[in-house]
């Protein structure tokens, strides 16, 4: 039971889903665009969201696309993980959408799970590995921006601006990859760790999500993963430090358990792509 | 399961479908929240952010003017104390908090968003106070005292209180000579454990909604396993008329003793009182049901056993320190009957037990599917260290040392010839897990194999006097309908007893209906839906009743069949002539009395009643533990095999399996889903489940966002088999065995894990990163 009334919105557009927001937001309400709502119901009958008005992005057509076209892989943000995992166009993003159990993933949209307040975001992390181009449409209209340029930890989206959808180069898709997922014990849970690997024209790349609290992608993290001149048995632990950054931790699981499954799963990682 | 008694029974034994099935699947049955009575209100409470702190001051002014709103009650509009068995908890928290999450204040509105949204108007000021984290804390000579009027409270003559400090219950086991044996014994042991408090996680929230008609009959429909307890707690603390109090009581969503004692009833009546007696719906929100209202205990133990060099105990010397969390509940009873219970199955000739239940700044516990015999887990640990000792096998071990008819009990009660065979069932459970081949198995790559094995047994633990009765009526084309106080909350036992009066009469179970709600001013007196003992003891009523209807119908038929009574039978719908089978009566046309063609009419409708009543229980001695406070005990053994990956501590789960001697088996489908599901409780509070606390006190995963529990798909292999040493007084031989399977499980997992990595694992839950963090411990033995 979500304890207050809410406005609801159901566009059928991108224009309509635009001016549904400025609509609200002029009205004063505090406004969200959602595909699954998985999040606001659940935030909400608790009382630590109170959303005024809700914008349904799942019959906007753009928002729940999954095709290929000009040589790249199109998700709509408005998919629900389970059709993302059956789409099967991206093999490291259908693994790592197989988050929670089914019934909510039937839920649970691809943009949610990016743009959402949860801080794992685990599906943005084969799109930064990838290359992504996220199309996003706001007051201003509509623009493509490589995805690394606007998501540093989460979505750094302008007011009023909805993700539509992502897009990633076909070829992308068929690299070599590995990945790893660790849980305090039921898999139902929050990851303590998620790791991406994916190996491109011989460099491998890495995204990491729980470790260090948020989605993390670093260069200087890469760089000492590709350094020939580093031991290979030396590279998870110069990886890790070379980031920079605290690792989590919480009640799932201390800093030294993390650090230790991320190093596991860098060492095993870079056995597997090598 | 293959049906295993065919042959001797016609009903009995067979895999029968659940009478409660179709609806629930479903979606049709009515719990007690799908009622809505015509002007009903809603409730909803405002919870304590602190674990322990004053209350100075509580103002509803705000939240009185929200719309909607009927009334905002706080703990100072209601100076009284509940309790099941010492009267130590007001409705609402008055002068201050003792546990993250206790309900301050009620708002009751019109719908239940506006009793919700009034809720953020409430404004309370907190004055924190020092936290009791735990048993042991809680017994430190300077730890705060979080009940400074223990010495006031009310309690039954068996639970023991010691004001002045947190001990809410001591409960002395003293059997032999303890100190004497441990010095002589060849190899003691002696280990420190604990786990966490935690929730049952129903799937059905608690829930109650209370009017007060016009005549001052209080109605109260109550998600509840014990509508006659609550019954008479309610007359005994608000002075209500017993016969002017209805307790409603609908088939519950789980319940695993969570809802065996009173929660929001008394509650729910005082609220329903403050509105001039409208019906009041007070239903817990998820977040309250984990913790507002009890949960699963915690515990704190060591454990010392001694042995001969070939392997017989001869000492236990235990310490239990339940987490009672801030109020006593069902807790002070579990201390108790875990001490009853510990060691567990095994002959020990000296027995020296301690078993408290203790307060702490947790939210409070209950009941949990047993009942204080989380005693078993440090014990089967410390078993399997001794059989390290000792260098033997621990299944060798426990059969060793396995009671038997004619030893003392820990409460020295002799054990009489029903007792079951614990050696056959380690046997079978070995058998079932596959310990010929190893116990551990290295399969390289940093991932071992490994099995663990367990005993337990459990009595029911239940007031001296405790009875159950049954009613039965008849239909006109035969059927009978069976009235008794048991409440259905999963375990099929509507089921069982139907089969068992449909063997009786030698008719289908089909043929006999069960009242699916039971009312306690309609139904016969029960004492609960707890301890495993409803189809035990309500099968014995049923019984009785069947042959009292039996009786009544032969007598109306030795008429106009003209023969005796005694030559008389009934089978198959009919009550015919023994040695002449042809010659009978249907019994549509005997059971609302016999009509004779000239329409004279004879004998009546017959009502079946039958009772039963708990036999020679005794209490226990205060000092000793001497008595005889057990009905039946139901013995069996538990074995659990992982697989743990070495080098993250992650694992697996692979299989799980349990032989419990129950006598007879009413229904081995129904029989075998008690077991299993008994055992993925246990799964859940050993790998994964237990509230984390923070440094104040607080619940951090007070919501099932961060609280997991296991799901469906997640589960291993279970495997379940029963052997059957005959009860001799249960019905048709049976015994009780709906919480047994939970009881073995926390050992036999631990044991799996600790033979895996080589080291003692002697907390709960046993996550990946309590296993790595184990292996990587510097010091041997490491926790905790």
């Amino acid at each position: 039971m979500i304890p207050h009334n809410l406005v609801y919105y159901r566009p059928s557009s991108l224009e309509e889903a635009v001016a549904a927001y400025r609509e609200a937001d002029e009205a004063g309400l505090d406004t969200f665009y959602y595909g699954g709502g998985t999040e606001i119901l659940t935030f909400a009958r608790r009382g630590n969201l109170k959303p005024g008005a809700v914008i349904d992005i799942k019959h906007i057509p753009e928002c729940m696309a999954l095709r290929e076209e000009g040589g790249r892989c199109l998700f709509g943000a408005g998919l629900p993980l389970n059709a993302v995992i059956e789409g099967g166009s991206f093999p490291l993003l259908s693994r790592a959408a197989v988050i929670v159990d089914h019934t909510v993933r039937n839920r649970l949209s691809l943009g949610g799970n990016i743009a959402g307040r949860l801080p794992y975001r685990e599906t943005v992390l084969p799109f930064l590995l990838a290359d992504a181009e996220a199309r996003l449409v706001g007051p201003d209209g509509e623009r493509g921006v490589p995805l690394r340029e606007v998501f540093d930890r989460r979505l750094k989206l302008e007011s009023g601006e909805l993700l539509i959808s992502l897009s990633v180069p076909r070829a992308i898709t068929e690299t070599p990859w590995f990945y790893r997922r660790r849980v305090r014990k039921t898999r139902l849970d929050y990851p303590v760790l998620t790791a991406c690997f994916v190996k491109v024209e011989g460099q491998i790349r890495a995204a990491t999500t729980a470790a260090f609290g948020f989605p993390v992608w670093s260069p200087r993290f890469d760089d000492v993963l590709n350094d020939g001149a580093i031991p290979v048995s030396e590279r998870p632990a110069r990886a890790i430090d070379a980031a920079g950054l605290r690792i989590a931790d919480n009640a799932r699981a201390s800093a030294a358990y993390r650090r230790a499954l991320l190093e596991s799963a860098i060492g095993e990682a870079l056995d597997a792509l090598l | 399961m293959p049906d295993v008694s065919g042959s001797e029974y016609r009903y009995l034994g067979r895999s029968i479908p659940r009478k409660d099935g179709p609806d629930k699947v479903s979606g049709k049955l009515r719990y007690a929240d799908d009622v809505h009575p015509p002007g009903c209100l809603h409730a909803a409470l405002l919870t304590s952010p602190h674990a322990h702190a004053k209350i100075l001051s509580i103002d509803g002014t705000a939240a009185g003017a929200a719309p909607g709103v009927r009334a905002v009650v706080t703990g100072q509009d209601f100076p009284i104390l509940l309790g099941l068995y010492l009267g130590d908890t007001p409705p609402l928290a008055r002068g201050k908090v003792r546990h993250f999450g206790e309900p301050v204040a009620a708002v009751i509105a019109d719908t239940p968003y506006q009793a919700r949204a009034a809720l953020d108007l409430v404004r309370v000021e907190y004055e924190q106070l020092p936290v009791v984290h735990s048993p042991r804390e809680a017994l430190a000579s300077d730890a705060p005292i979080i009940h400074e009027a223990m010495a006031s409270y009310v309690h039954i003559p068996p639970i023991h209180p010691e004001p002045e400090s947190n001990v809410a219950n001591r409960t002395r086991i003293r059997k032999g000579d303890v100190d004497a044996a441990l010095a002589e014994a060849d190899v003691v042991v002696s280990l420190d454990f604990d786990f966490p408090p935690g929730d049952h996680v129903a799937m059905e929230p608690r829930a109650a909604i209370a009017e007060i008609r016009a005549d001052g009959t209080v109605v109260i429909r109550s998600s509840t396993q014990a509508p006659f307890v609550v019954r008479a707690l309610m007359s005994t603390f608000f002075g209500i008329p017993i016969g002017k109090i209805v307790i409603e009581g609908p088939p519950i969503g789980g319940g695993f003793g969570g809802k065996a004692g009173i929660q929001l009833e008394g509650l729910a009546y005082l609220l329903s009182r403050s509105v001039g007696g409208r019906p009041v719906r007070l239903v817990n929100s998820r977040e309250d049901d984990l913790v507002a209202s009890p949960g699963h205990i915690g515990l704190q133990a060591t454990v010392k056993l001694g042995a001969t060099r070939d392997g017989k105990l001869v000492a236990a010397d235990l310490l239990y320190l339940f987490d009672s969390g801030g109020y006593a509940d069902y807790a002070v009873n579990m201390s108790r009957a875990g001490a009853i219970a510990a060691p567990g199955p095994y002959n020990v000739p000296n027995i020296r037990t301690d078993s408290l239940c203790v307060y702490t700044n947790h939210p409070f516990a209950t009941a949990y599917r047993g009942f204080g015999h989380e005693v078993f887990y440090p014990v089967e640990r410390a078993m399997d260290e001794l059989a390290a000792e000792l260098g033997m096998d621990p299944v060798v071990l426990r059969a060793r040392n396995a009671i038997r008819p004619g030893d003392l009990s820990p409460t020295q009660s002799v054990m009489d010839p029903n007792t079951g065979d614990l050696a056959r069932c380690l046997e079978r459970a070995a058998e079932m897990i596959g310990w010929e081949d190893g116990s551990r198995i290295d399969l390289g790559g940093g991932r071992v194999r490994a099995r663990g094995i367990s005993a337990f047994w459990k009595a029911p633990a239940m007031p001296t006097n405790t009875d159950a009765g049954v009613v039965l009526t008849f239909n006109e084309d035969g059927s009978a309908n069976l009235s008794s106080g048991i409440i259905e909350i999963g375990q099929g036992t509507y089921t069982g007893v139907a089969q068992i009066v449909a063997e009786r009469f030698g008719m289908s179970p089909d043929m006999v209906h069960v009242s699916p709600e039971i009312q306690t001013h309609r139904a016969p007196h029960d004492w609960a839906t707890a301890a495993s003992r409803s189809l035990f003891m309500v099968g014995r009523a049923a019984l009785a009743a069947a042959d009292d209807a039996i009786d009544q119908i032969k007598r109306t038929a030795s008429a106009p069949l003209r023969c005796s009574v005694e030559e008389l039978a009934v089978a198959d719908g009919r009550v015919y002539v023994r040695d002449d089978p042809d010659h009978g009566l249907a019994l549509r046309d005997v059971v609302l009395g016999y009509v004779y063609p000239d329409g004279n009419a004879i004998g009546g409708q017959v009502i079946g009643r039958g009772n039963y009543i708990a036999r020679g229980l005794t209490d226990i001695d205060a000092y000793t533990g001497e008595g005889h406070p057990a009905l039946e005990w139901t013995i069996g053994a538990q074995a659990v095999e992982v697989e743990v990956d070495l080098r993250d501590g992650s694992y697996e789960v692979l299989k799980a399996v349990c032989a419990m001697d129950v006598g007879e088996v009413i229904n081995p489908a129904l029989a075998r889903a008690q077991v299993v599901g008994g055992m993925a409780m246990s799964l859940g509070f050993s790998t994964t489940e237990g509230y984390v606390f923070d440094r104040r006190g607080r619940v951090e995963n007070a919501v099932l966002r961060d609280f997991k529990i296991p799901r469906y798909g997640e589960h291993p292999v279970y495997d379940v088999d029963f052997v059957r040493t005959p009860q001799g007084d249960g019905p048709y031989g049976a015994r009780g065995l709906g919480e047994q399977g939970v009881l073995g499980i926390p050992g036999a997992f631990a044991n799996a894990v600790s033979r895996a990595i080589g080291r003692p694992v002697n907390r709960l839950p046993i996550t990946p990163e309590r296993i790595w963090s184990t292996l990587h411990e510097d010091t041997e033995g490491g926790e905790p």
